[in-house]
This record gives C-alpha cells, sequence and structure tokens, in this order.
C-alpha cells in the first residue's frame, strides 16, 4: 500500500471504529459516510449512502435530523436528543469549512442512555428523600408551636424564647427542603411547566405586597418605579418568575442593613424585544473575588453569611436556571460595602 | 352540635396534634390510619369534613379521593388536603380530584389548619 493510502485507511478504521457514531454529509446534504456506531444504534444501512438526509422523512431515526436541522444551525454542540424511550443520545453538528468553502456536515452523538437514566435516579431519590424530611420535620414545627401558643400550659420567658429559636430553626430546614425540592425539579428539565402571556408588573407588585411586613420591619425605604406606559405583557410560567422575583427581592431585603434603601424599577429597553427588572441596594455588596460563584448551586458569599447565617444557597442558582429556560438574562454589578444591583431580562415574543 | 371531623393520617404524631388542637377547638374528632379505614369510616358514619393526607400506606390520599368522588360523596362532605407532597401538579391533581383546598404540612401550623377548617365548614 502507498503511504497515503495507508493514511487514508487509516483514518477511515478510525472513523468506522470510533464508539460514537460518525455521520458526514456532503455540501448539499448528501450522506457519504457513517459508522459502525450508526448502524448499530440507528439501524442505518449500506444504501443509505449517496441519500439525501432531508428526504429520509420517514425513517424512524429522522427525528434526529430533523431536530437538528429544523433550524437550519450550522452548528450543536451536545444536543441531547431523546430517539426512544430506551436511547438518548448527545448530538453535535459541525461545519466542515475550509477557508469559505462549505464542504459539509459532520454529525456525531453519543449514547448517554445510561448516564441519563442515573441521573434521573439520582433527582428522583433527592425528590422522594426531601417530601419524607418534610414529615419529622413537621411534626417538630407542629409541636413547638403548640408549646410556644401555651396550649399545653404556661411557659417561663426563657422557655418560651428557647423553643421561639428552635421554631426558627426548624423554619430554616423548611426553606432548605423547598429550595432542594425546586432544585431537584429545575433539573428535571420538565421546570416550564405552563406557559402564559402575563404581566411582570403585576408579579412585581404582588410579591411586594407579600414581602411588605418585612421591608416595614427593617425600615428600609423602597423605591418602585413604575413603568410608564404599561409594559406588554410576556409569556411566561408565572410561578416560576414570582419564584425569581421573591427571591431577589428577599435577597435585597435580607442583605441591607435596617434603614438601608432599595430601588426595584421595570422598562423596556429602546429595541422593544424585552422587558428588564433592576433591583438596586444599598446593602453589603458581593465580595469581587466571589463574584463568579455567585449563581453557583449551594454558594454563599462570605459576608452573607456573616450576616444572614440561614441562606442555603440556591436562591439565585433557581433564579439563573428559570431566567434562561424563558430566554431571558441575568447578571448583577456589586460593590463590596456599597451595594448590588441585579437585572434579569425576559423576551418579548 | 359539635361538628365531626375525620382525620386520615398515617404518621401518629402529626395526627395527634391536629387531633388535640381540633377537640380544642370543641370539634369532634375520629381518626383512621389509612385511606382504607377513613373510607369505612365514612360509609358508616356521617362526618362534616375530611382531612386527608396523601401519602398513605395502601390506598393513597389521591384514590380515597377519586373513591368519594365517584360514589358522589364530595358534593356532601368537604375533604381538605393536609400533605406534604406539594408540586404544582400534585396540588392540582387534588383540587381537580374535588378537594377544597390543599395546605402543605411543612408550611402551615397547628392554628392555621384549624383556621382553614373554620373557613370551610361556615361556607
Amino acid at each position: 500500500m502507498q503511504e497515503r493510502e495507508k493514511e487514508i485507511e487509516r483514518f477511515s478504521l478510525a472513523l468506522e471504529n470510533l464508539p460514537e457514531g460518525v455521520i458526514i454529509l456532503d455540501e448539499i446534504g448528501k450522506i457519504i459516510f457513517f459508522n459502525k456506531k450508526v448502524e448499530e444504534l440507528l439501524g442505518w444501512k449500506e444504501e443509505f449512502l449517496g441519500e439525501k438526509l432531508s428526504q429520509m422523512k420517514n425513517l424512524e431515526s429522522f427525528n434526529l435530523v430533523s431536530e437538528i436541522f429544523e433550524e437550519e444551525v450550522a452548528q450543536t454542540l451536545g444536543k441531547v436528543i431523546k430517539m426512544r424511550e430506551d436511547l438518548i443520545l448527545r448530538v453535535s453538528v459541525v461545519e466542515l469549512k475550509k477557508g469559505r468553502e462549505i464542504l459539509g456536515k459532520l454529525i456525531y452523538f453519543t449514547d448517554i442512555t445510561r448516564e441519563f437514566s442515573l441521573e434521573r435516579l439520582k433527582r428522583e431519590f433527592v425528590s422522594v428523600a426531601a417530601h419524607q424530611l418534610r414529615t419529622p420535620i413537621s411534626a417538630i414545627g407542629w409541636a413547638i408551636k403548640t408549646l410556644i401558643d401555651k396550649k399545653l400550659g404556661p411557659l417561663t420567658k426563657k422557655q418560651s424564647e428557647y423553643l421561639k429559636e428552635i421554631f426558627q430553626t426548624n423554619e430554616r430546614l423548611v426553606h432548605l427542603i423547598d429550595d432542594i425540592l425546586n432544585t431537584a425539579k429545575i433539573e428535571e428539565g420538565k421546570f416550564l411547566e405552563k406557559e402564559n402571556e402575563f404581566s411582570l408588573e403585576a408579579i412585581v407588585e404582588f410579591v411586594l405586597n407579600l414581602l411588605r411586613p418585612e421591608i416595614e420591619k427593617k425600615k428600609i425605604n423602597l423605591q418602585y418605579e413604575k413603568p410608564f406606559p404599561k409594559l406588554p405583557l410576556v409569556k411566561m410560567d408565572v410561578e416560576k418568575i414570582k419564584l425569581v422575583v421573591e427571591n431577589l427581592i428577599s435577597n435585597a431585603i435580607n442583605y441591607t442593613l435596617p434603614g438601608g434603601e432599595i430601588k426595584i424599577s421595570l422598562s423596556m429597553p429602546a429595541q422593544g424585544t424585552e422587558v428588564l427588572f433592576s433591583i438596586r441596594d444599598n446593602g453589603i455588596g458581593i465580595p469581587e473575588r466571589e463574584r463568579d460563584r455567585v449563581f453557583s448551586k449551594f454558594f454563599r458569599a462570605s459576608n452573607a453569611m456573616k450576616m444572614q447565617p440561614s441562606g442555603t444557597g440556591l436562591g439565585l442558582y433557581l433564579c439563573k436556571n428559570i431566567i434562561e429556560a424563558h430566554g431571558g438574562r441575568i447578571w448583577f454589578d456589586s460593590e463590596e460595602g456599597k451595594g448590588t444591583t441585579f437585572y434579569f431580562t425576559l423576551p418579548i415574543k | 352540635m359539635a361538628e365531626k371531623i375525620l382525620i386520615i393520617e398515617d404518621e401518629p404524631f402529626l395526627r395527634r396534634i391536629v387531633s388535640d388542637q381540633l377537640k380544642e377547638n370543641g370539634y369532634l374528632v375520629e381518626e383512621a390510619l389509612d385511606g382504607e379505614e377513613g373510607l369505612k369510616k365514612i360509609q358508616e358514619r356521617k362526618f362534616d369534613l375530611i382531612l386527608l393526607d396523601l401519602l398513605l400506606p395502601g390506598m393513597d390520599g389521591f384514590e380515597v379521593l377519586d373513591r368519594l368522588k365517584k360514589e358522589g360523596m364530595l358534593s356532601k362532605i368537604p375533604v381538605l388536603i393536609l400533605s406534604n407532597l406539594g408540586q404544582k401538579e400534585e396540588v392540582e391533581k387534588g383540587l381537580a380530584l374535588g378537594a377544597k383546598d390543599y395546605l402543605i404540612k411543612a408550611h402551615v401550623t397547628p392554628e392555621e389548619i384549624v383556621a382553614k377548617i373554620k373557613e370551610i365548614l361556615k361556607k
């Protein structure tokens, strides 16, 4: 064999035997190569060579194709596609380009069925465990509340104080479990349940009413800039967006000193493609070295932990997931000791 | 005459706390440890309200609701769900099956449970 032939042979053997599925298309979308893994997982046969992918609509594996090409994207990286109940693939598409000339497309995929089901088991376990934890915690909470309310007889001042502390601690556990359940739920991917056209303004006002006692208790000066004219309705999962707004406003309250200032505003930036929510506080701020991790699961800033020991570090992680699932963006500006502003957008349409 | 409430709840301590609180408020209370016992008691006696847990050994609370609905009992006796299942779909399912309201155990105090029962019975 010539050196050149050997080289080509080596490449094609390598492709042929890869543990990933590989399909190569030419510049007009004809199949010019697929490897053993494609035969094994999708049942493709040799006669498919030379066919145009877009003409194989009756093929069982067509949804692999249609999902990718529907959007006519040149590139897809790591898209998870459920082919059948027992076959889940992570698929990528790369355009084969030489300079400006497009020579074709490379589609490759990995079978992640097992990974996927393990991940699901893990989430189900977390969800069941969290539910199970709620029962003893409810029992403790109810019993202590009954004692605090002196239903079982009088208490000394100190007993009363201790019981109230225990009750608060138990409430922290309740919140932690709520957050864990919500997180498990986000990761189940079925998080956006019902999307309706709804007013972000109405949500902000609803949450403000809910949190009004805390705002007053801390003597916080709250300014709320109502948008004028009214903002258009936005397609959203109302309960989830409520959760985001509640998290952001509670954070601002919790991490602002008594007598501090919070300013909330709603607007529609000039392009008119999205609505923008922002909340500025003059609270403790986020230390610079910790900013990269603000949206990570279980992260809590060191100064926040000192001020409010009871947080779970899941709130902003939830917010980010929810906003991104809606196609929006979430970010912040902050200066330690001076305050923080959080922003999020939701696309209109 | 005092109103009669049936608590269907498998966790003894939770059952006792609620039961005590209700008796304190002048209600007559009966207890059932699971769905089957609950249904049996409902067939035998007349209740003014049923406080229903969902995760029960054997027949679960959803099934109890379903049976009551099929037998046309729900128009006569209001059911208040008191459960620690609290995801949106579970709440919606419970209400769709005809429960009057849905309380999540970890989110309420015994007093709030009594207040909700009073509110339902007043209607």
